[in-house]
């Protein structure tokens, strides 16, 4: 199968926001997301569930800690997965960032 | 065509280009006044409005599905142009024509067995093409829902799967019309769907051409109703 590398450049210490023009429906633990604008669904695992709840302005290092704390993962995997998915919420218009520090470049299989 | 409608205490109203609606609602019946703008299509826009907001208050809604009749219940399936959904009625061999395009959908409570989700029911829309000319057509009436299929085309072995609630919820709001406005309007959508989908089955069918797949579909049905929690002594 053929895979390619995408660059994330989103620092831990950047925070991650839904998007106001999103709606969502948590449905025996998946989060059902409908960007309004896009007109796009999405329907997330329970993980990104959670990383998605956790999405309220806090930092994605705060997100990261909390994953870890439910999750069992170890926390370079879940530093590397949670950025990873962020992007994802941020390209689809699902999530914002602000609050941009220094950047840190994770690469990311697509 | 923009078309908004809205509740409030005092009944609905709808707004088109061409029209506006008053419907109020008393003692389980609706009714309407309507003005429409002299325009061919007036008409036609303003009962669709009407349609979608007498549906919202009964808890349903509108899908963009195509539908057969089997065993006096409507089969709908669902997906966007050219996903198959009117070849996927003509597969299902000996069954009429239901739904060309639209379908209203609505929960009926009191239908149900006791401790059992409400049932749904389905009446075909007016509007769209008529895509399969030569099938036959059933009678339009109200009839109970019995599932409801993504077609995706495939040329490997006909199947259907059955995907999670969530995923459930996701396919027939793809199909779902959205006539309100805002992430409120969506929330509510989701909500509508979330009860049909968990009163419904929903599947995804793979549907390869020239393939009879009502004994499959049938399989299918059979495997997905509910058990009753009450049982005989």
């Amino acid at each position: 199968m053929a895979t390619s590398l995408i660059l994330t450049t989103l620092d831990t210490s950047e925070r991650l926001s839904q998007n106001e023009r999103t709606a969502c429906r948590i449905i025996d633990g998946k989060a059902v997301v409908i960007t309004i604008d896009e007109n796009q669904v999405h329907v997330l695992n329970p993980v990104g569930t959670r990383v998605w709840q956790l999405a309220d302005g806090r930092s994605l290092e705060a997100i990261i800690d909390q994953v870890v704390a439910e999750f069992e993962v170890e926390r370079d995997q879940a530093a590397l997965d949670v950025c990873r998915f962020a992007a994802e919420l941020v390209a689809v218009g699902a999530a914002r960032v602000s609050g941009r520090g220094g950047s840190a470049t994770v690469p990311a299989e697509r | 065509v923009g078309i908004g409608w809205r509740w409030t205490e005092s009944g609905g109203q709808v707004l088109t280009r061409f029209g506006h609606a008053r419907i109020e609602h008393a003692r389980g019946r609706f009714s309407a006044r309507l003005a429409v703008a002299a325009h061919p299509r007036s008409a036609h826009f303003l009962l669709s409005g009407v349609s979608a907001a007498v549906l919202h208050r009964l808890g349903g809604g509108i899908l963009h599905a195509a539908s057969v009749e089997l065993e006096s219940a409507a089969l709908a399936f669902i997906g966007p142009s050219g996903a198959g959904k009117s070849t996927a009625c003509q597969q299902v061999e000996g069954c009429p024509l239901f739904s060309a395009d639209t379908l209203a959908v609505v929960p009926a409570p009191l239908a149900a067995a006791p401790g059992q989700p409400p049932l749904w029911f389905a009446h075909p829309l007016p509007g769209g093409t008529r895509p399969v000319p030569d099938m036959p057509a059933a009678a339009s009436r109200w009839l109970p829902l019995r599932g409801i299929l993504r077609v995706e085309r495939t040329s490997e072995e006909v199947r259907v799967a059955t995907p999670s609630l969530a995923a459930a919820v996701a396919l027939a709001r793809e199909s779902a019309f959205q006539m309100g406005v805002g992430v409120g309007a969506e929330e509510e959508l989701l909500s509508r769907l979330e009860n049909l989908a968990r009163s419904v089955p929903v599947g995804r069918l793979h549907l390869r051409l020239g393939t009879s797949i009502k004994p499959l579909l049938s399989r299918w049905l059979l495997g997905q109703a509910p058990e009753s929690p009450w049982q005989p002594r």
